[in-house]
C-alpha cells in the first residue's frame, strides 16, 4: 500500500490561514491503514486546526468527511454538492488523491496534509516500511524475493557493499537490516547460492520515472 | 461548563474515587471526571476534543505497570497522553494541561492530594532560554 | 459448552492438571508438545468455551474442539555440563542422578553408604535458588541420612524455607545431624580424593557432591505462546507479570490457563495446589457463568471497517478476529473473549469500532459547533 505521514501543524496552519471554510476530506484505503489519513487522522487534525486557527478567528469553521478511495473520481463525486460551501478543501490523502480532487474540482483550491512516503507494508503496529519504488521492471525474482532498490540504502544491484556488518546497513544499523544479507540468507533458504554470483549488467530505468510520465492502456478492458 | 475533566480508569482511579468519596470527599466543583473501562481505551482524539469543547486541563489516571488487566493498557495511556501534549504544543496550548499518573484502587490519599494540585492554577512556566 | 478441556504437555505439572480437571468432572485431551509429538500445534482460534485447537497430525491439518485450554508444560532443568564455570569431575553429579541411584545396587549411593562417605549437596551453586531445587536436596539430604547413612551436609546461598513442611523437614534435618553452610562465591575444588568446598563458617571436605540442576524456562515456550495467542513474560516464563493474572495462573486470553512450573517457581506440593486452583476457575468459567459477556463490549461496524487488522493486532486479549458474515469479510469481535477493554477502538483508523453497553459523553460525540 502507500505510506504517508501527517506534515506539521504548523505547517498546515499557515498554509490554511487565508481561509475561514475547510473542508478536510480523508481517503479509507491506504493511508487510513498506515494510520496517517483515514477517517480518525482528519478528526485529529480537525480538532487541531479547530484550535489552532479558532483562536484568532473564532468563526473559522472546519468540516470533516471521508471517501472511500479518493484516487477514484466516482467515490469524490459524493463531495461535489457541498463543495461550494468551502473555500479550501485539506485531502488526507496520497499525493494521487489530491491531484485527483484537483483534477475534478477545477475551481476548488486542494491543499495536501500528507507526505506521501513510499509503498511499504507494516511491520507490527505503528510501524511501516518501504519495500517497492515502482521501478517498472521487476527484478525480484533475480534477488530471491528481497528488492534491493528500495531495501539497499545505496540501491546496489550488485552487493554487498563495504558497510554491511552482522547483517546491519552502515547507514542506520539500529534500523536497517542489509539488504544483502537478507539476499544471501534466502538464497541459501533456497538452496540457489550459485545464484549470488551471477553479475547483474545496468539496469535500463526508462521503465521508471526517467522514461517520462507512465501510463498503461488496455485495449481488452476500454 | 466544568474547565477541568479527569479520565480515569474503572479498575484502578475510579475505585480510588467510590473510596475517597466514601470518606465524605467531594469533587470539586470545577472537575468532571469521566471513566474508561481501561485506560487504554484512551483515545488522543478524547483529549482534543475535551480541549475543543472548552475543558482546560486534562488529567488522565491509568493503572500501575504490570496492574493493568489488559497488559498494555498503561503503557498505552502513557503514550497516547504524551502524543496528545505533543500535539497540542504543536497548535499552540501548553503541553502541561494534560496531565497523566498512575494509581491503584488504594490510593483513595493519593488521589485526594491529586485532585486538589488539578484544581490549583498551573505553576508559571519557566521562563525559556533566550537562544539569540 | 464444550468441557473438554485439552491439557497441553508432560510429566508431572500436566498429570496434576489432567487429575484436577476431572475432579472437577471436565473430559480431558492430553497433548504433547515437541518437534517429535504426534500433534503439531499450530493455531488457537475461536473464544473459551467454544475453542478451536488446530495443529497437524500425521501431516494432515486438524482440529481439535475444546473448551479450554491448560498448559503445564512445565520448565527445563540446566544439565550440569552447561554451567561452564562448573569443573566437570566424576565426584560431582546432579542430584537427580544421586536420587535415581539410591534404590539401585552397586550404585555410587550405595558404595557411600557401604564406606559413610560425607556427601554435600548444593541447593543453588551457580544461579539464583528455586522451590523446586530447594524440595529436591532436601528431599534428598533426607534419604541420604535415613537410609545410607551418610554424612551429609546442604550448602546454599539462599535457604527459602517457606511452608510449614519444609521448615519442618529442615529442623529434622539439623537435628539428625545435617550441616548446613552458605556457600562462597569459590568453586568447588575436585582432587583425586575428594572435593574441597569453602563456606561461610569455613570449608568442608566431601567425597561426592551433588549439585542440583538449575532451573529454567522452556525454550519452545515462546512458539507456544504465538499459537496460543498468550505472552512469554520478561522471565521467559509463560506468564507477564501482572496483579490480576499471576496468583491464579490465568492469561489474557479468556479460557488459556497455566498450571505449574511454566509458570510458577514452584515444588511438586505446588504444582498440585496450582492444578487444583486452576480447575475450580475452570469450573465457575465453563460451567456457572460460561461465557457470559462482560457488560461493555467493542462492537465493530462492519459497514465501516477497511480490515486493516489493526484491531487484531491491537486486542491483548485475541478477541478479535476477521470473520466473513453476510459476503463480507470484516473485523469482528469474540463477544466471550472481549474483556471491553476498549483499545482496539482507540486504534482503529476510520472509528469502526465503538463501545456497546456505554454511554458515550457529549463532549466526545460532535464537533464544536
Amino acid at each position: 500500500m502507500i505510506v504517508a505521514e501527517r506534515k506539521p501543524i504548523a505547517e498546515l496552519t499557515s498554509r490554511l490561514a487565508p481561509y475561514r471554510r475547510i473542508l478536510v476530506v480523508g481517503c479509507n484505503t491506504c493511508v487510513a491503514v498506515c494510520s496517517a489519513g483515514g477517517a480518525k487522522e482528519v478528526a485529529v487534525t480537525s480538532a487541531l486546526l479547530r484550535i489552532a486557527l479558532g483562536r484568532e478567528h473564532p468563526e473559522t469553521r472546519v468540516d470533516e468527511t471521508c471517501v472511500e478511495r479518493q484516487c477514484e473520481v466516482e467515490m469524490n463525486a459524493e463531495l461535489a454538492p457541498s463543495l461550494g460551501n468551502y473555500e479550501v478543501i485539506l485531502s488526507m490523502a496520497c499525493g494521487v488523491g489530491v491531484q485527483t480532487l484537483a483534477e475534478q474540482f477545477n475551481t476548488a483550491v486542494v491543499i495536501p496534509a500528507l507526505n506521501t512516503k513510499f509503498m511499504g507494508r507494516p511491520e507490527g503496529l505503528g510501524e511501516w516500511s518501504e519495500r517497492c519504488a515502482g521501478c517498472g521492471n521487476c527484478v525480484l525474482e533475480r534477488y530471491a524475493g528481497v528488492c534491493p532498490i528500495t531495501r539497499c540504502s545505496k540501491n546496489l544491484l550488485n552487493g554487498p557493499c563495504g558497510g554491511s556488518a552482522n547483517g546491519r546497513c552502515e547507514v542506520d544499523p539500529e534500523r536497517l537490516p542489509c539488504a544483502w544479507q537478507l539476499i544471501y540468507d534466502r538464497w541459501v533458504a533456497l538452496g540457489q547460492l550459485d545464484r549470488y554470483l551471477t553479475n547483474e549488467p545496468a539496469k535500463d530505468w526508462s521503465s521508471s520515472l526517467h522514461g517520462g510520465p507512465r501510463r498503461i492502456q488496455r485495449e481488452d478492458i476500454r | 461548563m466544568k474547565p477541568y475533566l479527569v479520565l480515569g480508569c474503572d479498575r484502578s482511579a475510579s475505585r480510588a474515587l467510590a473510596d475517597l468519596c466514601r470518606t465524605g470527599y467531594v469533587l470539586p466543583d470545577e472537575v468532571e471526571y469521566r471513566t474508561l473501562p481501561c485506560s487504554g481505551s484512551l483515545d488522543v482524539l478524547y483529549i482534543l476534543r475535551a480541549f475543543e469543547q472548552g475543558f482546560e486541563r486534562v488529567l488522565v489516571l491509568s493503572c500501575n505497570d504490570d496492574a493493568c488487566r489488559s497488559l498494555d493498557g498503561s503503557r498505552r495511556a502513557a503514550q497516547r497522553s504524551a502524543r496528545a501534549r505533543t500535539l497540542l504544543s504543536e497548535v499552540g496550548v501548553n503541553p502541561r494541561c494534560v496531565s497523566f499518573r498512575q494509581i491503584s484502587p488504594t490510593m483513595a490519599a493519593d488521589l485526594c492530594i491529586w485532585l486538589d494540585e488539578f484544581v490549583q492554577p498551573l505553576p508559571a512556566e519557566a521562563e525559556p532560554e533566550k537562544a539569540e | 459448552m464444550n468441557e473438554l478441556v485439552a491439557v497441553i504437555g508432560t510429566g508431572y505439572d500436566a498429570d496434576c492438571a489432567a487429575q484436577a480437571l476431572r475432579s472437577h468432572g471436565f473430559r480431558v485431551e492430553r497433548i504433547v508438545q515437541g518437534p517429535s509429538a504426534p500433534f503439531q500445534l499450530s493455531t488457537l482460534e475461536g473464544y473459551v468455551g467454544s475453542f478451536a485447537l488446530r495443529g497437524f497430525c500425521d501431516g494432515s491439518l486438524t482440529a481439535l474442539s475444546v473448551g479450554a485450554v491448560v498448559v503445564a508444560t512445565g520448565n527445563e532443568r540446566v544439565p550440569l555440563t552447561a554451567l561452564k564455570k562448573l569443573p566437570q569431575h566424576a565426584r560431582i553429579v546432579s542430584t537427580k542422578q544421586l536420587a535415581s541411584q539410591l534404590t539401585k545396587p552397586a550404585s555410587i549411593t550405595e558404595r557411600a553408604s557401604r564406606q559413610r562417605q560425607h556427601i554435600a549437596l548444593t541447593i543453588d551453586l551457580m544461579t539464583p535458588a528455586s522451590r523446586e531445587a530447594t524440595r529436591e536436596v532436601i528431599d534428598l539430604a533426607g534419604q541420604l541420612r535415613d537410609k545410607c547413612k551418610c554424612e551429609v551436609s546442604v550448602l546454599y546461598r539462599e535457604l527459602q524455607v517457606d511452608t510449614d513442611w519444609l521448615e519442618k523437614r529442615v529442623r529434622d534435618l539439623r537435628a539428625a545431624g545435617v550441616a548446613f553452610h552458605r556457600l562462597q562465591a569459590a568453586m568447588p575444588e575436585p582432587d583425586a580424593e575428594g572435593i574441597t568446598i569453602r563456606h561461610a563458617d569455613g570449608q568442608l571436605r566431601a567425597d561426592l557432591l551433588g549439585v542440583a540442576q538449575p532451573v529454567r524456562p522452556r525454550r519452545d515456550h515462546p512458539a507456544l505462546a504465538e499459537a496460543l495467542g498468550i505472552r512469554v513474560g520478561e522471565d521467559g516464563y509463560l506468564q507477564p507479570f501482572n496483579v490480576h493474572l499471576y496468583h491464579f495462573g490465568g492469561t489474557a486470553r479468556k479460557g488459556v490457563y497455566l498450571v505449574g512450573r511454566c509458570h510458577l517457581d514452584t515444588d511438586d506440593s505446588g504444582v498440585r495446589q496450582d492444578a487444583e486452583l486452576v480447575a475450580s476457575q475452570l469450573a465457575v468459567l465453563l460451567t456457572v457463568n460460561g461465557t457470559q459477556p462482560e457488560a461493555v463490549l467493542a462492537w465493530v461496524d462492519r459497514a465501516k471497517c477497511i480490515r486493516c487488522l489493526t484491531c487484531i493486532r491491537t486486542c491483548p486479549h485475541s478477541a478479535v478476529e476477521l470473520a466473513d458474515a453476510e459476503g463480507v469479510t470484516a473485523a469482528h469481535v469474540l463477544e466471550a473473549a472481549c474483556f471491553g477493554c476498549g483499545m482496539c477502538i482507540a486504534n482503529c483508523p476510520v472509528q469502526a469500532i465503538s463501545m456497546r453497553g456505554q454511554a458515550v459523553p457529549a463532549w466526545l460525540q460532535e464537533a464544536a459547533p
